[in-house]
């Protein structure tokens, strides 16, 4: 069980990505591929207000990855946190792709029979959600690209990445808000997936049928008028 | 036979590693340790169920201390207290800690470049080293499990030292 630490190689930082907020980059932990993301500092925040937003959403992103660990969803391990660069250090989810390059790889390969071939992904996906949202953890920014299929893409290994927007919340709007961004990013990079969003849904409601209903209708409630709640009145 | 490492951050600070079984003067090592005699982290090895893990804490120890913001006195039981899931530092060192009826110690030694205070140890252990990754024959699951509370659910998504390492790795952020 006891995974052998190889750490001959030397450390070097290598950046892949930078978003809004942080950059992403992948390293070596003491043997293991790891990837450390590091929120930078904003200039036009004043510094104190800088530091403690920091703060508070590298702690949001910590607590609901653990949040989804205890509940059973698969996330990246965390090795190890360092407060004062606002860094933090995860397992490299190696040997996956994420699920946005997969679907495309499948509408490619067979346009017809996609939608079979990637109904029982669909399914896995509103399960993860529907376990999720149960447990009050609200994702955020799911799409297609924060999903890994780990190995085989047919063993429907998902582990769910980027918590960076997350927020702990038991509330029908958020979860109902949340299903509507995954419904606009699956439909907006992936044609034709309407048909698979049913799927998703379907599975979300048949995991939990007491708690999802609420979600559901306030789903339809958002569709109507978008992520953002009127204020008039 | 010792593993040794230099700190993910801090090249010049190193981690060193080691497990000792059939050890005869536990108390005496325990008096040495309590006494200054030499400062290193001695570990119960049946709390550890992976080396990984003890690397995680140990790297969260040297970290806390550079920037001092530790809870404990040095650096060495800073050690035992990140490896316990919790706040309390009695408790921590009463769990993780190595007693005196033990036989088998998991040592971690720190800041320790050259090699000298570990071959020091060394020359005061009555006991046989084995290698590091032998410590998962020693380790007590269900005792493990129940320290750190771990769920079935959790397991299920990925191995026992998986959750225990981002259990270390988070402690400062979870409430317990």
């Amino acid at each position: 069980m006891a995974a052998p630490m190889d750490v001959s190689g030397e450390n070097v930082r290598k950046f892949i990505k930078q978003g809004a907020e942080a950059k992403v980059y992948a390293e070596n932990f003491y043997g293991r591929p790891c990837i450390s993301k590091e929120r930078f500092s904003k200039g036009y925040r004043h510094p104190t207000l800088d530091k403690s937003l920091t703060l508070q959403r590298l702690k949001a992103e910590i607590r609901a990855m653990s949040k989804c660990r205890n509940l059973g969803i698969p996330v990246p391990t965390l090795y190890f946190v360092d407060t004062s660069t606002s860094t933090f250090y995860m397992e490299e989810i190696v040997n996956s792709q994420t699920v946005r390059d997969y679907i495309v790889s499948i509408q490619t390969s067979d346009p017809d029979g996609a939608m079979q071939k990637l109904s029982p992904l669909a399914e896995k996906i509103g399960k993860i959600l529907s376990k999720m949202h149960c447990g009050k953890v609200i994702h955020g920014d799911l799409t297609t690209s924060n999903m890994l299929l780990r190995g085989d893409p047919s063993d429907l290994d998902i582990v769910l990445i980027d918590f960076g927007l997350s927020f702990s919340e038991g509330l029908a709007e958020d979860k109902g808000v949340d299903l509507y961004v995954f419904e606009r990013a699956l439909l907006s990079t992936h044609p034709n997936t309407e048909e698979l969003f049913k799927v998703v849904i379907e599975a979300y409601k048949k995991e939990n049928v007491k708690e999802s209903a609420d979600a559901i209708s306030k789903l339809d409630e958002v569709r109507m008028r978008g992520r953002k709640r009127t204020m008039v009145g | 036979m010792d593993f040794k490492v230099t700190h993910h951050l801090y090249p010049n600070f190193s981690i060193t590693l080691a497990l000792y079984k059939d050890v005869t003067n536990m108390e005496a090592l325990r008096q040495c340790v309590m006494k200054g005699e030499f400062e290193a982290t001695l570990l119960k090895p049946s709390m550890i169920c992976d080396p990984f893990i003890v690397l995680t804490a140990a790297n969260r120890a040297v970290y806390l201390d550079k920037t001092n913001k530790m809870t404990t006195k040095n650096v060495h039981s800073e050690v035992l207290y990140c490896l316990s899931p919790t706040k309390n530092i009695t408790d921590s060192f009463r769990k993780f800690g190595v007693g005196d009826k033990d036989n088998s110690v998991f040592i971690v030694l720190l800041n320790d470049l050259d090699g000298a205070k570990m071959e020091f140890i060394k020359s005061k252990i009555e006991g046989c080293q084995i290698s590091i990754d032998e410590v998962s024959n020693f380790k007590d699951e269900t005792q493990v499990k129940k320290i750190y509370k771990v769920t079935d659910l959790e397991v299920n998504t990925c191995s026992l030292s998986d959750v225990i390492v981002s259990r270390v790795a988070s402690k400062e952020f979870l409430t317990v």
